[in-house]
């Protein structure tokens, strides 16, 4: 049967009327289509989901009705009710498409109405502030996304040939793919194959303004101007791109940034983490927490961390247990400036699972389960969150995943572990095996391992800055006073930190740039997280000639007995057999903590940080044989704290025993503030819509104190004169604001105008009162003048600069005066 | 303007996405942020050391014009371009500010090497009389990416005066002049004639030139020559140029960028359908008519509103660029009527002199003019140009057949018409609506 389209007279006549002001360009179209492709092609690679095909379709599809609409002889409201329409057909028929367990043979009706069950299931979870289990929301989401960029860009494109109005929206979106997908470096080459393609379009624009600029002046082209600048721009593009790529990149953030940032984003985590339900059901997802164990670790001000799950670790039942798990990322050995990094990092290429013995020098044999004290154990660590960080408990021997080392040298030729990451990196839900050897040191041996430390240990872990405070020097010799056996020293600072120094998991402001942080923490705020409990403890000791090094990570977390735990993503919930022994970590674990050098021993943690509990070792088989011995470990007797108290009220420190009480929450603080600063910018933002529309609409704007004089009548309240005077001034000319200031002046001055007089005469009597403002007030006569008497334009910008000049020059003669009259 | 505004906005939008690269990079630290940092940084520094760099050692040279042309003439324009940098151009854009209409010289340049020199010929059809500047040339060049424009501006180098369209007029009356026949007339005479009639003593404000020595040898006094006005009478051509008469139809003129043949360039002017262009080429084509009969031919014009320009008559081809001078400057911004003007200055013109009165004016005093130049012994001729058909005021079909009624020879000229021949024919010979 044949369809004949027809069409009403007045959309025959829109059809026919030339389209003047139309950019099509099929240069343009074509570079258009390819960003677009691109950036529909980064987000299919991500395989957050299946399905994700369709966004490049309807982008592009989205693109072509743009570009049709933006060339066609539709008005804007009219072109917008086509694209709604087009739309309304093109993303239910590709979202149906995406239902591929539905038989072929099913009714469309059936299709959109098990669609349409699907996706209102899925909004009633997320409304109810549920994990949303179906990702068929989020393709549904991307797919409109896609279908308004598409038809944005393209219509933005032909009908005002706007290039960073097309840009800037798909390489947001870009950038939030990238930033929720980093993992894989070489995806970052779609970013730049945009950035191309976008910087090219962005060129061509240009020149398609200059060629009707060109074409509008009579201005004669040769017919091979278009080649040739786009010839040139292509490689000039290629060249920008590769430079800024080649580069080196500068990858330290900067810490009072980094602040600044966490208070103004702090109210908003709230938010996202009840947007990340919508988007529940994606394979991978980025928490970001595992950015704070880069190459370096700023001390800070805290963050406030959040309970999602993290890690789920199973550990062996019949294995004995440390007295507390530390799960290892990373450790740090440099501190200066209140920043800890790793000096001297080598890494190793990508390791096999069957060589990380020999690659990294590692002891052929392990432990055996019958010597007391030490023992190898294997974990299972299933991750919550893409990831290429693998923990290490204790003292790696093995992984079951292929990992690049950073390693450092250990002693005896040996080489320390600095970090190991997975290589591939770990996606959501993976799980890897980790087997670690543990030393569980008795406190007879910490006591009786000497000082006999390598050198190659000395070397590197008694680092300290050469600026380090005296008052921390003599704070840690003082607590340090009489003992002088490196365990009791170590339990000595513990103490001392979780006696006298309260827990906030985030303090009210950063440390003085003029003041040593550690100082600045022991001495003035005396409260913080444990990044400078481990951190002051490590620079004590160092200075005592104790070799230690902060480690960071995650606390033990909570121990759990197997069950179902649901880890981000419910499609992949975990279940455990109901006998097995599980920590589960969440955000809120995450912890640095000093790890102490003893001979013979090797690394062993402690626990300075007042908020963890306190981490008890066995005494030790000759200790333990003693019962009742209270000396066997370090205890903080009457007579040293006497001593340490005398000590801090020396030092002007206010004696507080932290210990007994409660977990100070200084968090509040904080969030108050980022509070003020959201506040304060989202104000800000509101002005700057407002002021924007305000230039939109300059005929519609009726002044701000004239609306507010015209509400206080309706409730017949009077006005205040000060806001009938600016309600007055609000609706003058701007000619007949900038004059006004000469009766501001004159008034300043106490010589008010009379109302009779005329503006030459006010501007004469300005200029006797006050000669430094006669040409600026002659200026503004004559522009006024001009303006006013004249058919010859005045020149407002000059008028009001006058003004200006005559309100400040006013204003420091009032000044002057009143300093004159108090010195006399 | 708007492309300006455009640059300078998508300068702000990459300053804009390097401010947040760079905050993006600091609370980060990630590299993605340190490379799209640099990116924008140096699109952003790139494109203004390269705007910076795109006119310098860039030097333009055009040829100097001729002092005259002449409406209808192809005038040639060379431009010269010369980079003396080492540093390729991509794009330049030379814009030449002449108000010559017309004019192609401007035009853009793509990919100007190192040391190398660009130049192009210019063909203008001239197709206005006036006086034209021959520049300013802007230069202006800049980045691909149209973040930074670079402008220079080459001063002017010179003018062209372009002188109005004449034809070739073949039959025109030429009434002759008559001897004044031995009267002694007080008064002086603009030039020295041919004909001397006699001597009488001299009286202050006489010439020292027209001093008579044999005779004041003889006479022992100061005797000066008296000289007969010339019996073929001189030719004085009122133009009118008052501003409320004239009229003219919307005319656009045609595109030389439309078409840029030579055969267009070839092709003969139209005037523009305005009664001030047709009385400004039907004067110049009659005085130069005149002139090359070897008759004096002087002008009387008010372009300006209260000041009449008037031109004394002279033979020969100096003259002839006198009046076509003063044609292609005239414009019709007077006050002071066509008929006004002749009877103010009728009086100051000797017997005889053949008077061309050129009007788009319909009112009854242009007749009124005529019977008194008929009165003063002056010979006038009414050059009608029909307003109507020029958009203006009809009544020139009444006006003609009441001059002509006078006896007085008038020619009716109505637009698009061919000059040649509508001023070939008489209105009292051919009747209305010839």
């Amino acid at each position: 049967m044949r369809t004949v389209l027809k069409l009403g007279p007045r959309l025959r006549a829109m059809l026919r009327s030339s389209t003047p002001g139309r950019w099509w360009d099929a240069s343009t179209a074509l570079l258009l289509l390819a960003a677009l492709f691109i950036a529909a092609g980064r987000l299919i690679v991500t395989g957050w989901t299946d399905h994700l095909d369709i966004v490049q379709v309807l982008m592009s599809l989205g693109a072509v009705t743009g570009l049709a609409l933006g060339q066609s002889a539709f008005s804007s409201r009219q072109s917008l009710v086509f694209a709604l329409f087009c739309g309304l057909y093109a993303v239910p028929w590709q979202l149906v498409l995406t239902l591929t367990y539905i038989s072929d043979d099913a009714l469309w009706g059936d299709r959109l109405l098990n669609l349409w069950v699907r996706l209102t299931n899925s909004i009633f979870q997320l409304m109810r502030q549920e994990p949303v289990k179906d990702p068929l929301l989020f393709v549904c989401v991307i797919a409109c996304l896609s279908w308004v960029v598409g038809v944005h860009s393209g219509y933005t494109l032909t009908r005002h040939a706007r290039a960073w109005r097309v840009i800037l929206p798909i390489g947001a979106i870009l950038l939030i793919i990238q930033n929720y997908d980093p993992f894989w470096p070489g995806r970052v080459w779609y970013l730049a194959a945009f950035l191309f393609f976008a910087l090219l379009l962005v060129a061509r624009v240009m020149y398609l303004h200059q060629y009707a600029r060109w074409q509008r002046e009579h201005i004669f082209l040769p017919t091979y101007v278009g080649t040739d600048l786009a010839r040139v721009t292509l490689q000039i593009t290629v060249l920008l791109i590769l430079l800024a790529w080649a580069t080196p990149a500068v990858s330290n953030a900067f810490f009072p940034a980094q602040s600044a940032w966490r208070d103004i984003s702090r109210p908003w985590i709230a938010l996202r983490n009840r947007l990340e339900n919508g988007v529940a059901a994606l394979r991978d997802q980025v928490s970001g927490v595992y950015t704070i164990y880069g190459d370096s670790l700023l001390l800070g001000r805290g963050d406030e961390l959040t309970d999602d799950i993290t890690l789920v670790i199973e550990v062996q039942p019949d294995v004995p247990a440390p007295p507390r798990y530390y799960w290892r990322a990373r450790v740090y050995d440099y501190y200066d400036a209140g920043q800890w990094t790793t000096s001297v990092v080598s890494t190793t290429q990508r390791i096999a699972p069957d060589d990380f013995a020999s690659e990294l020098a590692l002891p052929e044999e392990e432990p055996d389960a019958s010597d007391e004290g030490r023992w190898t154990s294997t974990f299972t660590v299933t991750t919550a969150a893409p990831v290429s960080t693998l923990f290490i408990p204790a003292r790696f021997l093995w992984s079951s995943r292929t990992a690049r080392a950073e390693l450092v040298p250990g002693p005896d030729g040996t080489v320390d572990i600095v970090a190991l990451h997975a290589n591939p990196p770990l996606r959501s839900g993976d799980a890897y095996s980790i087997r670690s050897a543990f030393n569980d040191a008795t406190i007879i041996q910490l006591r009786s391992a000497g000082t006999d430390y390598p050198s190659g240990i000395t070397d590197r872990y008694l680092q300290l800055p050469d600026d380090m405070s005296p008052r921390v020097q003599a704070l840690a010799q003082e607590i340090a006073f009489d003992l002088d056996n490196p365990y009791d020293i170590v339990s000595a600072i513990t103490i001392y930190l979780r006696t006298y120094i309260s827990f906030a998991d985030v303090i009210p402001e950063s440390p003085p740039a003029d003041q040593d942080p550690l100082e600045w923490f022991l001495f003035e705020v005396r409260e913080g997280f444990c990044t400078y409990y481990a951190s002051a403890e490590v620079a004590m000791l160092r200075y005592l000639g104790i070799p230690a090094r902060v480690a960071v990570g995650y606390a033990e977390g909570e121990r759990e007995s197997g069950k179902d735990i649901y880890m981000i993503t419910p499609s992949d919930t975990h279940t455990w057999p109901q006998d097995s022994e599980l920590y589960v970590v969440r955000h809120r674990d995450a912890h640095a903590w000093p790890e102490v050098y003893f001979p013979g021993l090797g690394w062993v943690e402690f626990e300075p940080t007042a908020s963890q509990p306190t981490l008890r070792r066995p005494l030790g088989e000759v200790l333990a044989e003693r019962a009742g011995d209270s000396l066997s470990s370090f205890e903080l007797e009457p007579d040293r704290r006497e001593r340490w108290e005398a000590f801090m009220e020396d030092m002007n420190i206010p004696v507080e025993d932290s210990s007994s009480e409660p977990v100070a929450d200084t968090s509040s603080a904080g969030p108050r503030r980022a509070v003020m600063v959201s506040s304060f910018g989202l104000g800000l933002g509101l002005i700057l819509l407002v002021l924007i529309w305000r230039r939109r609409h300059p005929r519609d704007h009726i002044p701000f104190p004239v609306i507010l004089q015209i509400g206080l009548g309706r409730l017949n309240l009077q006005p205040p004169a000060a806001l009938a005077r600016w309600a007055v001034y609000a609706t003058l000319a701007p000619l007949a604001r900038a004059y006004v200031e000469v009766n501001y002046a004159l008034n300043r001055l106490n010589a008010p105008p009379d109302p009779a007089d005329t503006p030459a005469e006010r501007t004469a009597a300005l200029s006797h009162l006050l000669p430094d403002a006669a040409r600026p007030a002659q200026q503004l006569l004559t522009e006024y003048h001009n303006m006013t008497y004249s058919l010859r334009p005045g020149n407002l910008h000059v008028a009001r600069q006058a003004g200006r000049d005559i309100r400040t020059l006013s204003w420091q003669a009032v000044i002057r005066k009143f300093f004159a009259r108090l010195r006399s | 303007m708007k492309s300006t505004k455009r640059m300078v906005s998508s300068r702000y939008v990459v300053l804009v996405l390097l401010a947040l690269s760079l905050m993006a990079l600091a609370i980060t630290g990630s590299s993605l942020y340190s490379r799209l940092s640099y990116l924008w940084g140096f699109l952003l520094v790139g494109s203004w050391i390269w705007s910076m760099l795109s006119l310098r050692g860039l030097d333009v040279k055009r040829d100097p014009p001729p002092p005259r042309a002449q409406v209808g003439q192809v005038l040639e324009d060379r431009f010269v371009i010369q980079n003396k940098s080492r540093l390729p151009r991509l794009w330049l854009e030379v814009h030449d500010q002449s108000n010559l209409p017309g004019l192609r010289g401007s035009r853009v340049l793509t990919l100007i090497k190192g040391r190398q020199r660009r130049s192009y010929l210019v063909n203008t059809h001239l197709v206005r009389r006036g006086v034209f500047a021959m520049g300013p040339v802007k230069l202006t060049s800049g980045d691909p990416f149209g973040l930074f424009l670079s402008n220079r501006t080459v001063p002017s180098s010179g003018s062209l005066l372009v002188y109005p369209m004449m034809v070739d007029v073949q039959a025109f009356p030429s009434p002759p002049g008559v001897l004044s026949g031995g009267e002694a007339l007080r008064r002086r005479t603009h030039q020295v004639t041919p004909n001397a009639s006699g001597v009488r003593e001299y009286a202050p404000g006489d010439s020292m030139k027209r001093i008579h020595w044999v005779s004041t040898a003889r006479r022992n006094a100061l005797m000066v020559k008296e000289f007969e006005l010339d019996p073929l009478a001189e030719v004085w051509i009122f133009v009118d140029a008052s501003l409320s008469v004239q009229a003219e139809l919307p005319y656009t003129p045609p595109d030389p960028l439309m078409d840029v043949s030579w055969r267009a360039l070839t092709t003969r002017v139209m005037l523009p359908p305005s009664t001030e262009e047709y009385a400004v080429s039907i004067a110049a084509s009659l005085g130069r008519y005149f002139l090359r009969r070897g008759r004096a031919v002087g002008l009387i014009s008010c372009g300006q509103p209260q000041v009449p320009e008037v031109l004394p008559p002279d033979r020969g081809g100096r003259q002839l660029g006198k009046i076509l001078e003063s044609m292609a400057l005239l414009r019709a911004h007077g006050k002071i009527s066509i008929a006004a003007l002749v009877m103010a200055q009728a009086r100051h013109l000797p017997r005889g002199s053949t008077v061309i009165v050129i009007t788009p004016s319909v009112k009854e005093k242009v007749a009124v003019a005529a019977d008194q130049l008929l009165r003063l012994g002056l010979r006038p001729i009414v050059v009608l140009l029909d307003a109507a058909s020029f958009g203006g005021s009809p009544g020139t079909d009444e006006l003609a057949m009441t001059i002509a009624g006078l006896g007085v020879s008038v020619r009716r000229v109505m637009n698009d018409t061919d000059l040649e021949t509508a001023l070939s024919v008489d209105v009292r010979l051919a009747g209305v609506g010839a």
